[in-house]
Order: C-alpha cells, then sequence, then structure tokens
C-alpha cells in the first residue's frame, strides 16, 4: 500500500525505467506517430466489480454439461443471443448484438488471471495492478501503458488519465498523474462560471506552496483539471442522435466520458466501474438479478457507442472483472467465486464479430479444480494488445512485468 | 506556461534530479527526503492533541485542555470503559429517533418491510393496529399504482378514471378520523398518463395543489388531530396537500407532532427509507456528538471490519438497528465474542447469505429433492464463509484454501433465521445443517450441530494470522497506512496473551514507542467520514438535522453502509485522495463554514469574541448584530487555533489573511453565502430534498419498487436553512483553513 506516498517519496526509483531517456531523444522518436496522443486514440476500460457470471453472459450453449451444472439459471439454446453457432450472449444484451454483428465488437472468451485467488480484493487489485501474485507492486497497468507511451511529457494535458467517480482506481495510481471526476458540472470549486472564484484562488495558492508534496501535488494537478474544464464547459456536449443513457451511475460515467472526449480534452485512458456482479443468490436466468445488471451494462455501452459517433472510430473500449464464477450453480439460485471468465472489446480498429481465445470445455474433467471455468488466455494478452494498438505502448515488459508478452502471441483482435 | 504548469514541471524536474542522487550515490531513501529524525513526544498537550486526533471523530474546541488536564491515560482508561462517561445528551439528541430504540420484532410489526408490503398488497390482509395500518396502506396504494402503471405500460390513452384506487376492501375505511377532507378531496386528479409516468416518478408534477383554503385548515387543526387526519388520507392526497403548503409552511404540517408521529409520517413514504435515514442520521449524530468517542470510533472500526451493505435484500434497514447495537456492545470487548455476535447478526446472515446455505446432506434438502427432483436449489452457499476467513479474521494470506471455504459453509449450515423471509431473529435450524464430519484447516470438527460454528469461529479468533490482521488493521487506522511492524508485533503478542482482549491491544498500541511519535504525527489522509465529522465537531456547530451531512458522504464516495462489497472501506490515502475528493471536500468547507449546509448551524462570532479564558470581551456585549473589528490576522490566528491541530504553514496563513482583506474576495464570498453569485450545484439542490436523501441513503431496494419514490417526506426533521453567519469574514477564512491542506491529516 501506501502506493502514491511512495511515488512522491521514491518517485525516483519509479521514473528511472523511461524518463531517464533524455527528451531529445523521446522527440526523435515521436516520428513513429504510433502514439495515441498522435493518432487521437482513446483506451476506455471499464471493470465489473463483484466478479460477473461469464458463463452466462457469453453462454456456451452448445455445452451439454453447462445445461446439467445449472438447472434452474442456465439460459436456454433458444433464448440466447446467438453469436457464432457455438455461443450467445444473454438475452438481455441485445442492444450489443448489432455491435457484433457490425464487426465493432469482439469477444475473449475463458480469460482471466493467472493466479488462483477467489478472494474479490486481490483478484481485483492483480488485474488491475496487471502483476498477479505480485502484491509489492505500487502502481496500475494503465498508469505505466501511458507511461510507456512516447510523448513529450509537455504536451500531456490534466485529463490525459480520467477515472469517473470519486477515487482513482488501482488501473491507473501511480506516477503519471491521473484526475478523478464525479461529476463534471460541480468538478468547480466555490462556484460555477468561466472565471475561477477568489476563494478558488486561494485555495491553489495555499495547496501549491504547501511543504506537504503529497497534497501539493494533487491540489496542483485539481487546478488545473477545474481550469481545463472551465475553459470547455464539457458538460454542454449533450447526448448525439437522440442516444438515451440508462439513468444509472455507471451508465452517467460513460456519458461522462463521451463528453470528456468530445470536448478534446486530451483524454487518452479513461476509467469507470460498474458494480455489483456479486451474484451469490438468486441470480435468476433470462429474467431477474443478472439480467437487470446486463441489460443496464450493455445499453450503457451501447449508447457510448452511438454517442460518439464518427469519432468511435478512435475509440478502443475493454471491459474485465476479476474472476469468473463457479460452472455449477449453488445451493441457493446463485454462483460463488469461481476462475475463467469474458471480457469485451468493442472499438473502431477491433476485427469484431468473432468469439476470440480456444475454448477450454465444460465437461467435469476440463473444469479448473473441478468447479470453474478454465482459463486459455492471460487477460494481460488483452490489455497488452489494446494498449499496444491504441496508445502505441511499445514496451509491453513495463506495463506487464513477468508476462513474457509479445505482439506475436496476440489474439490479433485489434 | 502558466504558473501550475510551471510548478509541475518544476515538480518532475525534482523528481528526475532525486532519481539522479539516488542512483549515484545510493542514499537511503530517507536521506532523499528531507525529514526531521522521529522524537518521541513528551509535552502532555502534545500527546492529548495527537491522542484526541486518532481516538476521536474531531477536536472540539476545549478537548485539548481537558484532556490535558485529565492526563492522557486517564482519559483513555475511562473512555475504554463507556459506562463511566456519560452520555445522555446524545441520547436526548437521539429522541427524535423512535424506531431506533423498538426491538426487531416491534419495528418490523410496526414499519413492515417491502417484501411483507407486497405481499399485504396481494392478500389485502392489512396489520390491525391502526397507525401500522396506515402506513402499510399508503405503501400499499404505492405499489398498486406502479402494478397498474405496468399493466398500462405503452398504452397512451387508458380511461380517464383516477388511477388511485384502494382495490381490497378494507383498505377503503377511513382508519381513525372520518376524512371530511379526503371525500371531496379531487384535488388528487391524477389521470391514466400519470399512472404511466409513475414509473418516471412525475406523480409530483402531475399532482394538482389541494385547493389553499382546504389545505390551510388541515395545517390550522391541533398535532394531535392534524397528525390523524394526515394519516386517513391517500399519498396522492397528501401531495396535493404538500404542493399547497409547499414554501415556508412545508414544516408546519408536522410541526408540535411527537417524535413518534414524525417518524409514522415519514414512513408512510417508505418504511425502508425512513428506517435508513434514523439509522444514517443517528450514526452520524453519535460520532460527531457521543462523549463516548473511543466507543463510537471503534464502534465504526468494526461496522467497517464487518460492513453490510444497506441495499442488499430490502431487509438491511430493519436489522441494521440491531446490528449496530450488537457491534457497539462488542467493540471495546474480546474480539471472539463480536465475532459470534456479527456470525449470529441477521444482518450478516442475510448480507452474506447464510441464512439460505443448506447442507446437501441435511434432513431439508432431500426433502426438497423428494418434492422436487428438478430443482435442486438447496444448497450450500460459500460466501460467508469465504469472507469469515479472508476479512473478518485470518486475512487472505492467512493460510486457508478452496477446501477449507467449502467445509466451513457446511460448518454453518441451519445458521439461519426463524423467518428468512420476514426479517426474523437469529435461529439455529436443525434440519438445514449438513451431517457428519468438517476438516477445517486440517482439523476435524465432529459433528455437533451449532457448536461446530462456535469451535471453528473460536478457532479463528484465537489464530495467530488473525491476530496478526487485526492488529495491523487497527494500526493502519489509527497510526499510519504501512504502520511500523514493530508497532503490530506487540500488538499481535498482546492479543494473543489477552485472548483477544481488544482494550488490551488498544493499550499496547497507545504505550508503544512508536504512538506518541513525530514519525506518524499527520501520517493520516482523513477518511470522508473523519473529514466531515472533524469538520463539525471543530466549528462547534449545532446539527439538527444531519441528512445534508450525510448527503456530502455520499457525494465524497462514503455513504454510510453503502458500501456494496463485504471488502468495507480503505482507510488508505491512496483511497481517499483524488482531484475529485479535493474538489467536493473544499465546497463542502465552504458549504459548512457559511452556514449552507441546511441542518447544521455555525456560530463563528462566539468563539472570536471570546479571550482566551473563555470571558467575553466587553465590546462583544455591547453589540448586538455587528461583529467587532478584529485585524484579519488576528482572526486567522484565533480560527486556527480553533480548527487546526498545529500551526498552518505560511502559505495557508497567509492565503486565508489575503481572503480576508481581499475586498472582492470578501464580496464574492459573501454572494456565495447569500446564494446569489450563482446558481446551486446539483449536489445541493439535492441536498435540500429530503426525499432524495432518503432515498439515496435507503439504497436501491425501496425506492424502485413502487414504494412510492416520488413522494416528498412528510414528517421529516425541519431542513430550514440556517441563518447566514454574522462574521462573513470570518466564515470565508473558517472555510478556507477547513479546505487547507493541514485539515486533510490527522
Amino acid at each position: 500500500m501506501n502506493t502514491r506516498r511512495a511515488f512522491v517519496k521514491n518517485g525516483a526509483l519509479a521514473l528511472v525505467g523511461t524518463s531517464a531517456i533524455p527528451s531529445f531523444l523521446v522527440r526523435s522518436v515521436m516520428a513513429e506517430q504510433t502514439t495515441a496522443q498522435a493518432n487521437g486514440k482513446k483506451l476506455v476500460v471499464l471493470f465489473q466489480r463483484g466478479a460477473a457470471d461469464g458463463l452466462n453472459i457469453v453462454v456456451p450453449y452448445r455445452e451439454k454439461n453447462y445445461y446439467t451444472m445449472r438447472p434452474s439459471i442456465a439460459i436456454q439454446p433458444n433464448e440466447v443471443l446467438d453469436l457464432d453457432g457455438q455461443f450467445g450472449l444473454h438475452p438481455a444484451m441485445a442492444s450489443l448484438l448489432p455491435l457484433y454483428r457490425q464487426g465493432h465488437l469482439a469477444v475473449v472468451h475463458a480469460v482471466g488471471s493467472p493466479d488462483t485467488t477467489r478472494s474479490h480484493f486481490d483478484a481485483q487489485d492483480y488485474m488491475e495492478s496487471g502483476t498477479p501474485g505480485v502484491k509489492s507492486t505500487q502502481d496500475g497497468w494503465l498508469n505505466r501503458a501511458l507511461q510507456a507511451e512516447r510523448i513529450d511529457p509537455k504536451s500531456a494535458t490534466a485529463f490525459r488519465a480520467v477515472a469517473l467517480g470519486t477515487q482513482v482506481p488501482r488501473t491507473l495510481q501511480g506516477r503519471l498523474p491521473a484526475v478523478a471526476v464525479s461529476n463534471l458540472q460541480d468538478f468547480s470549486v466555490g462556484g460555477r462560471g468561466p472565471a475561477a472564484s477568489p476563494v478558488s484562488t486561494a485555495f491553489q495558492a495555499m495547496y501549491a506552496g504547501s511543504n506537504d508534496k503529497l497534497l501539493s501535488g494533487e491540489g496542483q494537478e485539481t487546478f488545473e483539471a477545474v481550469k481545463m474544464l472551465k475553459a470547455s464547459d464539457p458538460a454542454h456536449y449533450q447526448p448525439a442522435n437522440g442516444v438515451v443513457y440508462p439513468g444509472t451511475p455507471f451508465s452517467n460515467s460513460l456519458k461522462q466520458i463521451a463528453q470528456l472526449l468530445k470536448a478534446h480534452l486530451g483524454v487518452e485512458a479513461a476509467f469507470a466501474d460498474s458494480g455489483d456482479w456479486d451474484t451469490h443468490q438468486a441470480q435468476g436466468s433470462t429474467n431477474g438479478r443478472l439480467a437487470g445488471r446486463l441489460k443496464e451494462f450493455s445499453e450503457a455501452i451501447a449508447a457510448f457507442w452511438q454517442d460518439m459517433g464518427q469519432d468511435a472510430e478512435h475509440i478502443t473500449l475493454v471491459t474485465m472483472s476479476e474472476f469468473g464464477r463457479t460452472a455449477r450453480q449453488n445451493g441457493t439460485g446463485g454462483t460463488d467465486h469461481g476462475h475463467g471468465n469474458v471480457m469485451f472489446v468493442l472499438g473502431g480498429g477491433i476485427k469484431g464479430g468473432h468469439v476470440y481465445g480456444k475454448w477450454p470445455g465444460l465437461d467435469d474433467a476440463q473444469l479448473n479444480e473441478g468447479r470453474d471455468l478454465a482459463i486459455t488466455t492471460d487477460f494481460r494478452q488483452v490489455l497488452g494488445e489494446a494498449a499496444y494498438r491504441t496508445l502505441g505502448t511499445r514496451d509491453l515488459s513495463a506495463v506487464f512485468p513477468g508476462a513474457a508478452l509479445s505482439p506475436a502471441q496476440f489474439l490479433r483482435f485489434a | 506556461m502558466t504558473r501550475s504548469a510551471a510548478e509541475r514541471s518544476l515538480r518532475n524536474c525534482l523528481s528526475a534530479a532525486l532519481s539522479g542522487t539516488l542512483l549515484l550515490g545510493s542514499l537511503p531513501a530517507n536521506a532523499v527526503v528531507k525529514q526531521p529524525l522521529p522524537v518521541r513526544l513528551d509535552a502532555p498537550r502534545a500527546k492529548a492533541t495527537l491522542l484526541l486526533d486518532r481516538f476521536t471523530f474531531g477536536i472540539r474546541p476545549g478537548d485539548i485542555d481537558t484532556v490535558t488536564r485529565e492526563g492522557v491515560d486517564a482519559w483513555f482508561d475511562n473512555q475504554l470503559d463507556p459506562s463511566r462517561v456519560d452520555d445522555s445528551a446524545l441520547e436526548q439528541r437521539l429522541d427524535v429517533y423512535p424506531a431506533l430504540r423498538m426491538t426487531q420484532t416491534a419495528r418490523l410489526a410496526r414499519y413492515p418491510e417491502p417484501n411483507s408490503i407486497r405481499q399485504m398488497a396481494r392478500t389485502g390482509a392489512l396489520p390491525s393496529d391502526p397507525e401500522a395500518r396506515a402506513i402499510v396502506r399508503n405503501q400499499v396504494e404505492f405499489y398498486q399504482m406502479a402494478q397498474q402503471n405496468k399493466a398500462a405500460n405503452g398504452v397512451a390513452a387508458r380511461a380517464a378514471a383516477p388511477v388511485v384506487r384502494m382495490t381490497p376492501g378494507g383498505m377503503q375505511q377511513p382508519v381513525t378520523v372520518a376524512p371530511s377532507v379526503s371525500a371531496t378531496a379531487d384535488a388528487a386528479k391524477v389521470n391514466a398518463a400519470a399512472a404511466a409516468d409513475l414509473k418516471n416518478q412525475n406523480l409530483e408534477q402531475l399532482t394538482e395543489a389541494m385547493p389553499q383554503p382546504q389545505a390551510d385548515a388541515i395545517v390550522a387543526l391541533p398535532p394531535d388531530e392534524r397528525y390523524q387526519r394526515l394519516l386517513s388520507m391517500t399519498p396522492v392526497q397528501l401531495i396535493a396537500l404538500r404542493k399547497a403548503e409547499r414554501g415556508p409552511n412545508e414544516g408546519k404540517l408536522a410541526e408540535g407532532m411527537t417524535p413518534l408521529q414524525r417518524e409514522t409520517l415519514l414512513a408512510l413514504a417508505g418504511t425502508n427509507r425512513m428506517l435508513m435515514a434514523e439509522v444514517i442520521g443517528s450514526r452520524l449524530l453519535r460520532d460527531i456528538y457521543s462523549d463516548r468517542q473511543i466507543e463510537a470510533v471503534m464502534t465504526d472500526f468494526w461496522l467497517n471490519h464487518f460492513n453490510i451493505y444497506s441495499g442488499k435484500n430490502g431487509q438491511e434497514p430493519s436489522m441494521l438497528p440491531d446490528f449496530e447495537k450488537t457491534v457497539r456492545q462488542h467493540a471495546l470487548g474480546h474480539f471472539e465474542d463480536l465475532l459470534i455476535a456479527t456470525a449470529m447478526s441477521p444482518a450478516m446472515l442475510m448480507y452474506l447469505d447464510n441464512a439460505t446455505s443448506v447442507g446437501p446432506d441435511s434432513l431439508a434438502a432431500s426433502r426438497a429433492k423428494k418434492s422436487n427432483a428438478k430443482k435442486s436449489d438447496l444448497g450450500l452457499n460459500e460466501n460467508y464463509a469465504r469472507e469469515l476467513m479472508e476479512l473478518h479474521t485470518l486475512g487472505v494470506t492467512g493460510g486457508y484454501t478452496q477446501k477449507d471455504v467449502t467445509e466451513v459453509a457446511k460448518v454453518f449450515t441451519g445458521w439461519t433465521l426463524d423467518r428468512p423471509n420476514d426479517g426474523g431473529n437469529y435461529n439455529f435450524t436443525v434440519n438445514r445443517h449438513q451431517p457428519g464430519p468438517k476438516t477445517v484447516l486440517g482439523k476435524t470438527i465432529s459433528e455437533n450441530g451449532e457448536k461446530e460454528g462456535l469451535e471453528v469461529l473460536h478457532m479463528l479468533a484465537s489464530s495467530p494470522a488473525t491476530a496478526h490482521f487485526i492488529s495491523t488493521e487497527l494500526a493502519q487506522r489509527f497510526v499510519a497506512d504501512t504502520p511500523p511492524p514493530a508497532l503490530v508485533d506487540r500488538m499481535v503478542k498482546s492479543y494473543l496473551s489477552s485472548n483477544g482482549d481488544i482494550k488490551a491491544v488498544l493499550r499496547t498500541m497507545i504505550h508503544s514507542p512508536e504512538f506518541f511519535n513525530t514519525a506518524t504525527v499527520h501520517a493520516k489522509l482523513k477518511t470522508p467520514l473523519e473529514y466531515v465529522t472533524s469538520a463539525v465537531r471543530v466549528s462547534g456547530a449545532d446539527v439538527t438535522n444531519p441528512a445534508p451531512l450525510a448527503q456530502a458522504l455520499n457525494q465524497l464516495g462514503m455513504p454510510l453502509y453503502g458500501c456494496q462489497p463485504p471488502t468495507g472501506y480503505k482507510w488508505d490515502e491512496e483511497t481517499w485522495l483524488s482531484s475529485s475528493a479535493l474538489v467536493n471536500r473544499m465546497n463542502f468547507a465552504l458549504s459548512l463554514s457559511t452556514n449552507r449546509v441546511p441542518g447544521t448551524t455555525i456560530d463563528w462570532t462566539r468563539d472570536l469574541q471570546t479571550t482566551s479564558s473563555g470571558q467575553l470581551k466587553a465590546v462583544a456585549l455591547n453589540t448586538s448584530v455587528e461583529p467587532p473589528a478584529m485585524a484579519p490576522e488576528q482572526k486567522e490566528l484565533k480560527l486556527e487555533s480553533r480548527l487546526l491541530d498545529g500551526p498552518a504553514s505560511e502559505q495557508t496563513r497567509s492565503a486565508v489573511i489575503s481572503q480576508g482583506n481581499d475586498n472582492t474576495a470578501q464580496a464574492a464570498a459573501q454572494q456565495f453565502q447569500s446564494g446569489t453569485a450563482r446558481p446551486l450545484t446539483d449536489a445541493e439542490k439535492t441536498a435540500m430534498k429530503q426525499d432524495q436523501i432518503d432515498m439515496a441513503m435507503a439504497g436501491r431496494a425501496p425506492a424502485g419498487k413502487g414504494q412510492g419514490g416520488n413522494q416528498r417526506a412528510l414528517g421529516a426533521l425541519p431542513l430550514k436553512p440556517a441563518p447566514a453567519p454574522l462574521d462573513k469574514q470570518a466564515a470565508a477564512m473558517a472555510g478556507l483553513l477547513l479546505g487547507s491542506p493541514e485539515f486533510q491529516r490527522r
């Protein structure tokens, strides 16, 4: 723990890897034009907290054992939204089906973390740090991915990395400043309006001069972000094309990400959370609790996609969740903590309309520890490819140390 | 380049320079960051300040003097035995929440939870007690309107018949007093369109106001009579009435009523909303006003350790009052007792699903299989078993396996409620219990019914892994995010030698050399709860309605009983420091200090006119409204010593003083206070709408289920805005101090 503090104190150590490169070299490398900044690309990462039940999200409806193991919660073959003759979307996700058919949405199945933990906390921590099994990692993978992007640091804006919500998630923590915004309209000190209020200026001076390095740094980043927002007022960008976002917090996050992107604030990576996926009890099948979560989740993403219109071309959106759930339903009409899961990748440059990954099967003998979907794709491969293609992150070993990723192993969805 | 950008790149340069130093000189990290060597704090006043900073929800004016006089050890010992500390002033404040003092059974009988209400709506079987009947009737009507809405969904042109009908015969009868008004009150002209819009919560807009004379006549009734009249009205009539009395009169509708009458009216719009408003409100009032501060702080610690989310099943709101009471009772006792109490608490049994877990080979499961061979919905749920070990006792590295989780789940089968669907009490139901021996952490647990669970809880509570996990968590909460290992080790020893006596562990902590030590002074960033409560406490504020403070916590990302995952909130600065947090904290500070948080009032002049010896200055006596002239520098010093637990930095001081000197700034601050300088933020608008606060606080369960989420809360505690501060300059300066970097730490 104590990450950011450690950065302020020992930031030196973290710097060695990338910024030790003299800036004139960095600038010459810029000629490659592979960066997100250069290409105007953006990476949006969505985290489904609580371990979403991948087997009922992208249903392996040809698997006989799936129906044996889930007598009352399975989605029947005639109920799924067929994707490829083997897998089908949960019927509550109808809003995403067109994106799959149009070739924008890709599915990666039987994906997850090689670490075996079934602790929400640990599994999320490992996924967000990008280092399964290593607790001492101080920063998040997406922060490192941005660090590894070769850009002129002077051109980076306060909004280069942004999280919707009251906190900066582990994924975005690290040396590179990341801004957290819960509500664009209220992101102002001492009143709205185009100019900074006098109290805001007083606070700014107070934080800028503080000896408390941590608060001082955060304060400066904050006021810079506030100033940028005042200048561009992203909240006035209203959803396009009659797009209607569901009125939920997650959906509101996506709507605000769209506003930030439309305002051209220099966002390269954006992050939002979706909660309540921990369906231990009475999760339902085509209807019910999980169906409700999926409907909201899919409709929000579909609205975001539609809202971005032409700009969607430059966006890559990735979804993740800490682990899957047991292949068998439990004794209370739900599922317990499992292993393998499903991820979605959506974007203009994505080769969608395909379910990626090697399917391990669901026979009893094929299950992980006899109870969960096995993992055939490391989640870092998916995130690595997304970062490589979208952010232009070339040094994957810095982003996912120990994963030995190379473009040769990519699933080639991008 | 802008100033801040320049400073930022300067910062980056500095880091780079430091990196060079590190690489070349390989100096220890401590040498790079200029920090004075840790020193033990010995001065009584410094010790008192540190202790209060860590073991209270904020230092009130005078607290440091008191503890210095009493001595830190005496104060601590006294606090560890809460029965020795008189808390009657707080109890008096809590008189406004009668439901919290009822037994769970009585509470549920009077304020049924949503499932029971839906059931009553279907069967028409209403309670016989007239008040309980009125509460239910009101919600049943909302439920039925919602059902009708479902039926009418998509059909635009339905018959223009009023939607508000009370179908089951019994409900049409007036409850006590013949409702002469309601018989003729067609103020409630809601048509089918309204029904179709119910989902959008537009009932409020679609309902026409009641004719003014009629409404005023109700307001003019004596309280008891008015109460009976209100109880007899339909939901739509109540909205019509409130619409007619909107504005200054609105509060008069419940004026003069007893707390029980008030909360009953509040319950008309949703029992769970009322209950959660009380649960959260009382928790805030307790944190702010209890003189048993260590008990309050430790209760908060354990409530987070044994996290419960209020919106999971719709039953939590009626279970949380007892859960909180139980936790408080054991907060300073032995950990094992606390663990057992939480394991048996209805709230935990529901939240982590153990109430529904059934042994696969139990009598109950085999019966179910016989009667319905196809369905296998009766069996194990391992949610509680896993979190019990991971979060409540051993910690995730505590050495248990998936096999242990399954076995522990079997051990706890049968630990359920006597009426699981109706918010009952703890009950061990033997026919749900998995027969046979179990093996937990390598130890065989012989078949022994309920005692198996107690054996496992004992094993877990006395494990060194648990001792370490709990001690670390305590040290993280009270000392530093990364506490000194030597401190934790001492606490672990104390835990193990005292059989998990929480008092003993706390005593060991404060008597360790690492505790009263400059190395960890201000090491902690305040959590939102600590920030809000400490701002209120240092200001000596009077809180008459804590709902807006609860709303502030929602905005700051830390709603009470609102953490959905079982992990509870983290207490580290990584989590709570963000741009969003800073913006929200600064705005909260300004709103609070300028009396713009409704329900909370601060009088800055009182303090500024008082000399250090507590005597009123002569100048204050002969002025009525105008505060005595005092130089901003002088004012700043006074405020600083009152609000901060140490000297402010030069930057903070000069920013505050220049704000005081700057006429434009001051003018702006004044406008800010009067609300004319800018439109209200969404957050502030929300803060003024009691019903929305209640809804947010009640979680998602009640609102979306036809419980009348659009009815504004009648009977809520008054929420009149506090008067504008007398000394606007002082208020603005205080806001800056409360939003300063210094005030973010403890």
